[in-house]
């Protein structure tokens, strides 16, 4: 016989009695982990998002509605593809590398990708010109960007099309394709393909992005135009900004140029999330707090209760030589493993439902947080300890004549 | 209606470039399809080339805004008007690359081949003056639009020799076939459209070297005594150096691959 | 062994002071055999707090073996009462979740013995009072008999010199009634001091002094055929 063995006994007999407890921290402490993995892996990906977008401009259909980046040249709408020429003739500071795309959805071995036209970089060689006709280049000045190491500030590596946002060299006859892409149709780089009754070589297999980019298959933009009969035009142009403050500069001077467009950056887009993320960040801490009414009070209760019901018990136990101390100890322990047992099964609850609603539900994966974890336990059971302190001390308060009364 | 002055210069500016420019080194094959002086243009004068896909409204009215901006400038400018869809032009809408271009859009070009100004949709307010250039600042567009570097020297009013830096670049055969090398003087009156740009005082003492990069990025101004490797340092870290990564004239390069953010 | 000393406690209700007990002077001496008998509210479960060490005096002091119960801290005086005093119950005070094994390992366990230790002792102990083959039992498994000698059991765990007694026949039926008087016969035999509060004239005649309490106040009554007188 030792204290645990009395804790252990007592409360196998009736289980039912702290389930009320027990419960209350279990779903506090599960909406809390839920809720804060999510905002934190979610607002992780903003940030992602912002870092390596945060030059980037969306130019689109006036009437587009955006609610992901990557997706913003999925819409059915065009804008004539000669907008990009006069980008460039405008020779705007800031302005690094234009990319314009135009999407269609086609199939591969009886699957829906998406067909992507892009304008590879080394057509716009001979466009350069046109900035060297105002001769001096509009530097953005102030610009941000760390200093240029190499003849490229980016990769124009085919395989490094989804990080680049662009690609040095594409033929009319090549296409690169994006990881799903290459796993459900078996096809690898050298291998050719048929799109729309003509051959193509694969030049490239991206490497899997987590995106919409893993099930496209990107072409040459006048080849797709070509086949698709679509005419010379263009779903979005992506602009990339040498760096973010210029990107900030670029929008207003977009959009008086284009006014038949709509100019986004990823600020923009992402503010939906990150009003979002904000909204759930406050959120939970209102779970927390209910955390700390709800299941405190419900431990306080059950305590009490137990307290009451056991009064003779614990008289008898004062009589046989137990002390006040332990008599609280033996509250406070019984407190405890209700805590333990709700905040673990509650985080592992918690766990369960951030990483299924939030790769459904915010398209972000979810991986457990030790120290969010710890946090949310170690809350539990400081929320459980003070709850339970004082009926524990009135407990420990009891008249040992109690083991006399016929109760 | 131009000021004799102005119109002085351009004659002037003509005659200079009919019997070549002193300085200026033997112009090597481009390594891309450029403009040139070839039979499409005018020779000694400015061609306004109006591309244009359909007589619409907006063409003819660039056209009649045109006509009326070339007829002060008769005697070095002329217009010729090319349709994109015919193909007989097929060759010219490639060379500019015009075929996507807003339309209709008007090119300038120099007699020697550059490109000096292009308007699409409507002429600017200020008409076609900007698109008439220096002697020197056509030299150098047109080196830059074949894509090579332009070290430009321009003396001060205390003559010096030529600058170390330029002697050394001309000497070295890592830049001697993808540079030109030209000088004008600060204080030339011709070239005072060219000095305000560079931002140079036209009183300034001293010779400076202003080093160019394709398409038009002012890479840097150097004194006279300034050294080679301090200039090709100033060229590496605005990565216009070259397309070699092994170049012993930049630092290693870095990989520019950023992953974006892993959804789902 | 016991000595009571000026002793007065009493309570308060609704302005209207009730003394519970009271006494100038009693001695219980080592090995006798004490019945306390009264009409209900007399003040025997106070008389047992008091000597049990559960219920301070308002005022005078109760020693035990020469020392003051109450003069000294709650932990000590917890302490004095694990080593020296055993209680039996009128309802038996059975912890409900714990079986008849463990429960006699309670006092043991609270004594600091360790636990291989508390198995065998409580086992010998059990055995003792002749449920050996009741261990593993749950109160609610042995009959009122049963429990009152697993409550008896409990009682010995710590080897007490003093056993407080509330009504210990008070709830058993005639064969454990005599197998529980028949054990405190035992205990006296064995050097130990009784103190019982009883109801029950044939249990306070088994004793060897009688004490009568009315209204809070000790009247001494030696002869055991008090009892039976009073009862009648």
């Amino acid at each position: 016989m030792n204290l645990r063995n009395l804790i252990w006994r007592e409360l196998r007999e009736r289980p039912s009695a702290m389930f009320t407890s027990t419960l209350a921290i279990l779903l506090g402490v599960a909406a809390l982990v839920a809720i804060r993995h999510i905002t934190v892996f979610s607002e992780r990906e903003v940030g992602g998002q912002l870092e390596s977008l945060g030059a980037n401009i969306l130019v689109l259909p006036l009437e587009t509605t955006l609610q992901d980046y990557y997706s913003a040249d999925l819409s059915s709408r065009t804008l004539p593809e000669s907008h990009v020429a006069t980008i460039l003739m405008e020779n705007l500071p800031g302005v690094e590398r234009l990319s314009p795309r135009l999407c269609v959805v086609t199939q591969v071995a009886n699957r829906d990708v998406t067909l992507t036209g892009i304008l590879p970089q080394s057509e716009f060689q001979t466009k350069a010109i046109w900035q060297s006709v105002s001769l001096f280049s509009n530097k953005h000045e102030g610009c941000t960007k760390p200093a240029a190491t190499g003849p490229k500030s980016y990769d124009g590596s085919p395989e490094a099309l989804a990080s680049a946002r662009t690609i040095d060299q594409l033929e009319g006859n090549q296409i690169v394709i994006g990881a799903d892409v290459a796993e459900f149709s078996n096809l690898k780089s050298g291998q050719s393909t048929t799109l729309y009754g003509e051959m193509f070589q694969v030049l490239a297999v991206l490497p899997r992005t987590g995106t919409i980019d893993d099930t496209r298959v990107f072409a040459h933009l006048h080849t797709v135009q070509r086949l698709t009969n679509a005419g010379e035009v263009v779903n979005a142009i992506e602009v990339m900004g040498c760096c973010k403050d210029a990107a900030g500069d670029l929008v207003p001077n977009l959009a008086k140029l284009l006014p038949d467009a709509k100019v986004v950056t990823i600020s923009q887009v992402v503010s939906t999330q990150v009003g979002v993320n904000r909204l759930m960040g406050q959120m939970s801490v209102f779970v927390f707090a209910i955390l700390v009414v709800v299941g405190g009070a419900s431990v306080a209760s059950t305590i009490s209760a137990n307290v009451r019901e056991r009064r003779r018990e614990v008289g008898t136990l004062m009589a046989l030589g137990a002390t006040p101390g332990l008599i609280m100890r033996m509250f406070l322990l019984k407190a405890w493993a209700l805590g333990t047992v709700g905040a673990i099964l509650g985080s592992l609850l918690g766990l369960i439902v951030a990483v299924v609603l939030g790769s459904q539900w915010a398209g972000v994966t979810v991986t457990p947080l030790p120290s969010l974890i710890a946090i949310a336990v170690g809350s539990a059971l400081l929320v459980t300890t003070v709850a339970a302190f004082w009926p524990a001390r009135t407990a420990a308060q009891l008249d040992p004549c109690l083991c006399f009364q016929d109760i | 209606m131009k000021t004799p002055l102005q119109s002085l210069s351009i004659a002037t500016a003509l005659v200079v470039l009919a019997h070549g420019i002193a300085s200026a080194q033997a112009p090597v094959k481009p390594s891309r399809p450029q403009p040139t002086v070839n039979s499409e243009a005018v020779e000694h004068k400015y061609t306004f080339f109006v591309f244009y896909k359909q007589n619409d409204a907006t063409t003819q009215a660039m056209a009649a805004a045109l006509k009326g901006e070339v007829s002060k400038h008769q005697e070095v400018a002329t217009t010729k008007f090319v349709q994109v869809d015919d193909p007989a032009q097929k060759a010219l809408v490639a060379k500019y690359d015009v075929s996507r271009a807003p339309l209709p859009l008007t090119v300038a070009v120099a007699p020697n081949g550059a490109m000096t100004g292009m308007f699409p949709k409507k002429l600017p307010a200020e008409g076609i003056e900007g698109a008439f250039v220096t002697p020197t600042m056509m030299v150098t567009m047109k080196a830059l639009q074949e894509g090579k570097l332009v070290l430009v020297t321009v003396g001060g009013s205390v003559p010096a020799p030529t600058p170390t830096a330029v002697t050394a670049f001309q000497a070295d055969p890592h830049f001697s076939e993808r540079l030109m090398t030209v000088s004008m003087e600060a204080a030339d009156p011709q070239e005072a459209k060219f000095i305000a740009q560079m931002k140079i005082a036209d009183t300034v003492l001293e010779t400076q070297t202003v080093l160019l990069a394709p398409p038009g990025v002012l890479v840097g101004k150097f004194n006279a005594t300034a050294s080679k490797e301090v200039v090709a340092a100033a060229l590496a870290k605005a990565g216009k150096c070259c397309e070699d990564p092994n170049c012993k004239h930049q630092p290693a390069t870095q990989s520019a691959t950023k992953a974006p953010a892993t959804r789902r | 062994m016991i000595h009571l000393d000026h002793i007065r406690k009493s309570y308060r209700k609704r302005d209207h002071e009730v003394v519970a007990f009271q006494t100038q002077a009693l001695t219980i001496s080592k090995g006798e055999y004490v019945a306390i008998v009264g009409p209900s509210g007399s003040g025997k479960t106070t008389f047992l707090s008091l000597l049990g060490g559960m219920l301070s005096p308002d005022t005078g002091r109760v020693w035990i073996d020469g020392k003051s119960l109450y003069d000294v801290s709650i932990s000590e005086r917890t302490q004095r009462r694990r080593e020296m005093i055993g209680f039996v119950f009128q309802t038996f005070n059975l912890v409900p979740y714990l079986t008849a094994l463990e429960n006699v390992q309670v006092p043991l366990y609270l004594a600091g013995v360790p636990r291989e230790e508390q198995r065998e002792r409580a086992t010998e102990l059990l055995r003792q009072v002749g449920l050996a083959d009741r261990l593993d039992h749950k109160p609610c498994e042995l009959s009122t008999g049963q429990q009152q000698r697993v409550a008896l059991a409990r009682t010995l765990a710590n080897n007490p010199r003093i056993i407080l007694a509330d009504e210990p026949t008070g709830n058993l039926d005639p064969t454990s009634r005599e197998m529980v008087l028949t054990l405190f016969d035992q205990f006296i035999q064995e050097g130990r001091t009784i103190v019982m509060v009883t109801h029950d004239p044939g249990a306070a005649a088994r004793s060897r002094r009688q004490l009568r309490l009315v209204n809070g106040e000790i009247q001494d009554s030696s002869s055991p055929s008090l009892a039976a007188s009073e009862a009648a």
